[in-house]
């Protein structure tokens, strides 16, 4: 983990309120895992005041370059999209833990909702580089003009789901609608690994079934969802969460989520979760 | 080097510090957190997050809202206990280069005079008493035993019974006489008075009608706070003859200033390490230069030199 002042390479809006914002971050001494995030700040006075979390959305093949693609929700986002092209960003990261990858697994389905799509598709990357592999991505948006990554998953190699709440593009609904269908195409069913226990209270690694991976990222309602219907299949799902920070680094103890171990710290001990270790509130 | 070196020291009481300049309580962890972000070896000293007796698992989120030049808070301390903070966190913090205060807390004064007796055993520099977090009920006829002169007395004197250690009692701002407060802890034997705490407060979501807090109300910290601070730090320097530590939205070397015209005699970096890890470092280059240009020798000539 760093703190630089990272050249702004390309900062541009890609639809409406997104954007793409592309740094040079000088110095990173180890390489990026997707799921990590960097905490930026947003400008140079007290308001805002805090930094401002943004997940790492594409890794590249350049060293330090890195890329981000934010929705301006507030002051601190609207502050970054007016930051021009040659100017720096005050960035500390990387931070978090980041996605796991078992070497073992070859199914991976991403589900995405919102905004939740920008760290799956440095996942994807990081996937597309394994060879034997199928990647499934459920991208959920409130409508058609949101989905600003269908062209970069489809490159890297992924079979693309859309589905949109107004239904202006892919089916109507929401990702998790979708989720079902594609994790009946794994005929889990039928594969009875003797390792899955009947009723076990609490799902844990050896409980997993081994071929199948969900990756998400999205909002509460959407996990909540998601690790409903996984637990059904029990599969792991692992999931970038989200809370307010202060200090991005683990020191104030204020992005606490509830984990069956106590509260524990987005920032530090994630913001990559295995969903089945959350305690919805 | 050595001369420069020796115009920021300071002492508080027993306690030497190298330079004036300390990471608040809470906001710097146990100083591993910030390792790779910052080096502390120009600064005075670090206070631990608050530790208690037992472990705390801390409030329910959200914990943090963002406000105009500050933000809340409503940790409510969350910690390991004594226990595990000697065994497993001490030794790490023994190796920083600087000072290792660390703050108590409980709810109730036997709980302060046993964290007191665990401390004395080990080699910590100095012990800071939180009486004054706004988000933990504390077993008092006030809400925070801060607010009760004789409450600070009876937990202050409690611990000064049972350690050696520099003693620091930190106060709250959430007081209508903080010489009051401060003088009892005086009077209890303190070897030094920290202040402020968080100002208590709160944010409200008017769509969900809810607080924007899971605890409802929080501490209120950063620059904002910082004038409310000042005006109690040299109320209180006025008031005592221990000395003061100031802190309350100090962000730069100027802030600090501020709080050592008006009568610290060292300052602490809270929430400003948040957007600015090196910020306490910065403070003591800064001060550094201030003094030279100003052709002070020590940090000592600016202490409570406000001109009225
Ligand atoms: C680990 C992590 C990764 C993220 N990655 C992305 C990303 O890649 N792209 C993207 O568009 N957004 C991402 N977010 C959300 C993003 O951080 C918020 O949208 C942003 O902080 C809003 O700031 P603002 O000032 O514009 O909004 P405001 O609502 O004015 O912000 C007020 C305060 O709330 C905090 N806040 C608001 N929304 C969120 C949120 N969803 N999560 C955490 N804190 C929040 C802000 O940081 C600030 O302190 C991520 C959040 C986290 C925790
Ligand atoms: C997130 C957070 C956690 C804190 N935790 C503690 C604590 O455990 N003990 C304590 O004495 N003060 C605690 N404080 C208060 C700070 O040490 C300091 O008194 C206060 O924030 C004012 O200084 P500042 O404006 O520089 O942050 C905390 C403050 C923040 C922002
Ligand atoms: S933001 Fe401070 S601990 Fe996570």
């Amino acid at each position: 983990m760093i703190q630089e002042k990272a050249e702004i390479l390309l900062n541009q809006n890609i639809a409406l309120d997104h954007y793409k914002l592309v740094v040079k971050v000088d110095g990173l001494k180890d390489a990026i895992k997707p799921g990590q995030f960097f905490h930026i700040k947003a400008g140079t006075e007290y308001d805002p005041l805090l930094r401002r979390p943004l997940s790492v959305h594409r890794i590249g093949s350049k060293p330090n370059i890195i890329e981000f693609l934010y929705k301006v929700v507030g002051k601190g986002t609207h502050l970054i999209s007016r930051r021009s092209k040659g100017t720096y960003l005050d960035v500390i990261g990387p931070i978090g833990n980041g996605f796991k990858v078992p070497k073992s697994q070859s199914n991976f389905v991403l589900i995405a909702g919102g905004m939740g799509v920008a760290p799956l598709v440095a996942l994807a990357e990081t996937l597309a580089g394994f060879r034997k592999r199928s990647i499934t991505a459920i991208v959920g948006a409130k409508t058609k003009s949101c989905l600003t990554c269908n062209k970069e998953l489809k490159e890297l190699g992924a079979k693309l789901i859309v589905v949109t709440e107004d239904g202006s593009a892919g089916e109507k609904g929401f990702a998790t609608s979708a989720l079902t269908d594609i994790i009946e195409q794994f005929d889990l069913r039928k594969t009875d690994s003797p390792h899955v226990k009947k009723d076990a209270g609490h799902l844990t690694i050896g409980d997993y079934r081994p071929e199948v991976g969900l990756y998400a990222c999205g909002p509460i309602p959407m996990l909540k969802a998601v690790s409903k219907i996984a637990r059904k299949y029990r599969i792991q799902v692992q999931a970038s969460m989200e809370e307010r920070m202060g200090c991005g680094v683990g020191a104030c103890l204020g992005c606490a989520v509830k984990t069956k171990r106590g509260y524990e710290m987005v920032c530090k001990d994630g913001p990559v979760f295995d969903l089945e270790d959350i305690v919805w509130e | 080097m050595g001369v420069k070196e020796s115009t920021l020291s300071v002492g508080i009481g027993k306690l030497k510090l190298k330079s004036p300049v300390i990471a608040a309580s809470g906001t710097f962890g146990y100083g591993e957190e910030y390792r790779e972000l910052v080096s502390l070896s120009s600064i005075g000293g670090i206070v631990t997050k608050s530790i208690s007796l037992k472990a705390y698992e801390g409030n329910k989120p959200p914990r943090i809202w963002e406000t105009t030049a500050g933000m809340l808070n409503s940790i409510g301390l969350q910690n390991e206990g004594v226990g595990a903070f000697i065994e497993s966190k001490l030794s790490d913090l023994k190796r920083l280069p600087t000072a290792v205060i660390v703050s108590i807390a409980g709810d109730q004064k036997d709980e302060f005079r046993e964290l007191a007796k665990r401390l004395d055993k080990t080699s910590i520099d100095a012990i800071e008493i939180n009486i004054s977090c706004p988000n933990i009920k504390h077993k008092s006829k006030s809400r925070l035993f801060s607010q009760d002169p004789d409450a600070t007395a009876e937990i202050v004197r409690a611990v000064r019974r049972n350690t050696k250690k520099p003693l620091i009692t930190k106060l709250s701002p959430n007081v209508t006489d903080i010489t009051e407060i401060a003088k009892a802890a005086e009077r209890a034997g303190t070897d030094a008075i920290s202040l402020i705490n968080t100002v208590i407060g709160m944010a409200v979501d008017i769509d969900t009608k809810r607080p924007r807090l899971g605890n409802v109300t929080g501490g209120l910290s950063g620059p904002c706070i910082k004038p409310i601070a000042l005006r109690m730090v040299w109320e209180v320097y006025n008031a005592v003859k221990v000395p003061v530590i100031g802190m309350g939205g100090i962000m730069n070397t100027e802030d600090a200033i501020e709080f050592f015209l008006c009568g610290a005699s060292a300052i602490q970096v809270g929430t400003a390490n948040f957007i600015n890890p090196r910020a306490t470092t910065e403070v003591v280059a800064g001060l550094r230069e201030y003094l030279k240009k100003n052709k002070l020798t020590s940090i000592k000539d600016l202490i409570g030199k406000l001109k009225i």
